[in-house]
């Protein structure tokens, strides 16, 4: 397993750096708003990233609520990879708002605006740092009362994607779909970035999974050893 | 010759900001590893 890990792991540095060279030194100059534009090949995948992580973590939940009373190890592990889910998506989203932030700025001239996709981000942003927040202060209850919050955060993700689409906002309507919105030179960039940024979420996810796992072990093991003395 | 705003600092900014991100994150995940590391060879 752990080779597989460090061959991911490998895989996802080549993604990310093909994607870099693709974004910075192949795709065009986009024609109204120049190179900043460029910030578009780290925005979009990681947002679309930070929009498949969140259904992980709430079928990992909703596993985890429905089985923690028949099979404890099973549940034990699908709270460990609700956990890895949860910090991965804060980290996406973060990066998503401050990516967006950046763009938004010099292209409207404005840091934020409280358009219904930036601020249902926002949303899914706060609500998995309260998940993280309820894990860290709560009490031994707190991975239910986690996956309960989660399957709240989980229905927001679609309110997401869907805002540009049901709302008039400041934020762009779809470019992937529809009528010839991004020009076909673009698409390899942003399709190696897609990959890759999904395949390194995978990779810290995955790495962040092994980390909870065996702290649960250790867990077990101190109780165990502390009962025996 | 007109002068007009740069915004090449803005990209940059977004290259700095998501490549610290990750690599602190990849970092602080690495640190915790090899933290429980030490406690099972310890004990």
């Amino acid at each position: 397993m752990r080779r597989l890990f460090w061959m991911l792991f490998g895989f996802s540095i080549a993604l990310l750096l093909i994607g870099f060279y693709e974004a910075v030194f192949v795709a065009p100059v986009e024609a109204t708003m120049g190179s900043i534009y460029r910030i578009f090949y780290w925005h979009v995948p990681i947002n679309i990233s930070a929009e498949i992580f969140p259904y992980v973590n709430m079928l990992a939940s909703i596993a985890f609520l429905c089985v923690r009373g028949k099979r404890p190890v099973l549940a034990a592990k699908l709270d460990a990879l609700a956990v890895a889910t949860a910090e991965v998506t804060v980290l996406y989203v973060g990066l998503g708002l401050i990516t967006g932030m950046l763009w938004g700025r010099p292209v409207w001239g404005i840091w934020w605006t409280w358009d219904a996709r930036l601020t249902s981000f926002l949303m899914l942003f706060l609500l998995y740092v309260s998940y993280l927040l309820v894990r860290r202060f709560s009490s031994q209850q707190s991975p239910v009362i986690a996956a309960v919050l989660s399957v709240f955060a989980g229905i927001d993700v679609p309110i997401v994607f869907m805002s540009i689409r049901w709302w008039r906002t400041q934020h762009p309507a779809p470019v992937l779909t529809g009528d010839g919105s991004l020009d076909r030179s673009m698409w390899p960039a942003l399709l190696w970035n897609m990959a890759a940024w999904f395949f390194w979420g995978c990779t810290l996810i995955w790495a962040r999974y092994a980390i909870a796992v065996r702290e649960e072990e250790a867990a077990e093991s101190a109780a165990m050893n502390a009962l025996e003395a | 010759m007109e002068a007009t705003g740069n915004t090449m600092h803005f990209l940059w900014a977004a290259y700095v900001v998501v490549v610290v991100a990750n690599v602190g994150f990849a970092v602080w995940l690495w640190g915790r590893w090899a933290a429980l590391e030490r406690e099972k060879r310890k004990g």
